[in-house]
């Protein structure tokens, strides 16, 4: 499976089609800048996070996003299914009104073989990881 | 921002932005302080429903929050590795298994739910985010 890279970044950034599982059972699909800075699963802003039905499928535990100049967040945080090609993940879903990107983090990146083919500006996700 | 009489003088104003504010405004007929005045009046309106649904949905968390909080010192031990379903403050169901879980609170009405496993404590995590996040 091969997506190419964003252009609307200089230089392009690698990233990946998703589609997320919302509350309904519905298939939504996502763009989302791969950022292996974020270690969470997916991050989405908050008024898509309420779109999707993700305030019904929230979890118990507290996150807490630790912006890069130490300032603690509190985020929004839900479980629910992505969908790459053929392969299934159950992750966790955050947001926060005041930040507007699409990040695919550490907990989602990790679980496959990814390939980022600089030259070619395309990423390929070659495998999913046996756990 | 410079205040001077009538003029008002913006730094760091997105010059592409800026760009395709005064061509549209130009196209309809529009001074650009009549296109600003009416972008931000419209903003403004965007950020009080965004804030206002949003407050709301901050307080259905907090009481979702105190119920489970009630239920897992009631009920924890007794269904230990059950689900809980609480939405907006209200005990909704304990199911057996968390597909089920998720498909009873995806289907509420509710503004907010929780799914959480009986018989385990809250935790706290921390989650790193990139440089990526500020710009």
């Amino acid at each position: 499976m091969k997506f190419k890279y964003s252009k609307d970044y200089k230089p392009p950034a690698p990233r990946i089609k998703v589609l997320i599982i919302t509350a309904k059972q519905e298939k939504h699909e996502l763009e989302l800048i791969v950022d292996t800075g974020f270690s969470g699963g997916v991050l989405i802003p908050y008024s898509l996070y309420e779109k999707l039905g993700l305030t019904l499928l929230e979890v118990q535990d507290k996150y807490y996003g630790i912006l890069p100049i130490g300032i603690p967040i509190t985020l929004h945080t839900a479980l629910t299914r992505v969908i790459i090609g053929d392969l299934v993940f159950k992750i966790h879903a955050h947001s926060h009104p005041l930040i507007n990107k699409k990040l695919a983090g550490r907990e989602l990146l990790n679980k496959m073989k990814i390939l980022l083919n600089g030259p070619l500006e395309e990423l390929e996700i070659t495998d999913k990881l046996k756990t | 921002m410079l205040n001077i009489g009538n003029v008002i003088v913006v730094k760091n104003v997105d010059r592409d932005i800026y760009r395709r504010v005064k061509s549209v405004a130009a196209l309809k007929g529009y001074t650009l302080g009549r296109a600003l005045t009416e972008a931000m009046k419209l903003w403004l309106l965007i950020n009080e429903a965004t804030s206002r649904d949003y407050l709301e949905y901050l307080s259905c968390r907090e009481k979702s929050e105190r119920k489970l909080k009630e239920i897992q010192e009631k009920y924890g031990e007794k269904f230990k590795g059950k689900y809980v379903i609480i939405c907006d403050g209200e005990l909704i169901k304990i199911c057996g298994n968390e597909d089920e879980a998720f498909m009873v609170a995806g289907k509420s009405n509710a503004k907010q739910c929780i799914i959480a496993r009986l018989g385990e404590v809250t935790k706290e995590h921390k989650v790193e985010m990139s440089m990526g996040i500020l710009s």
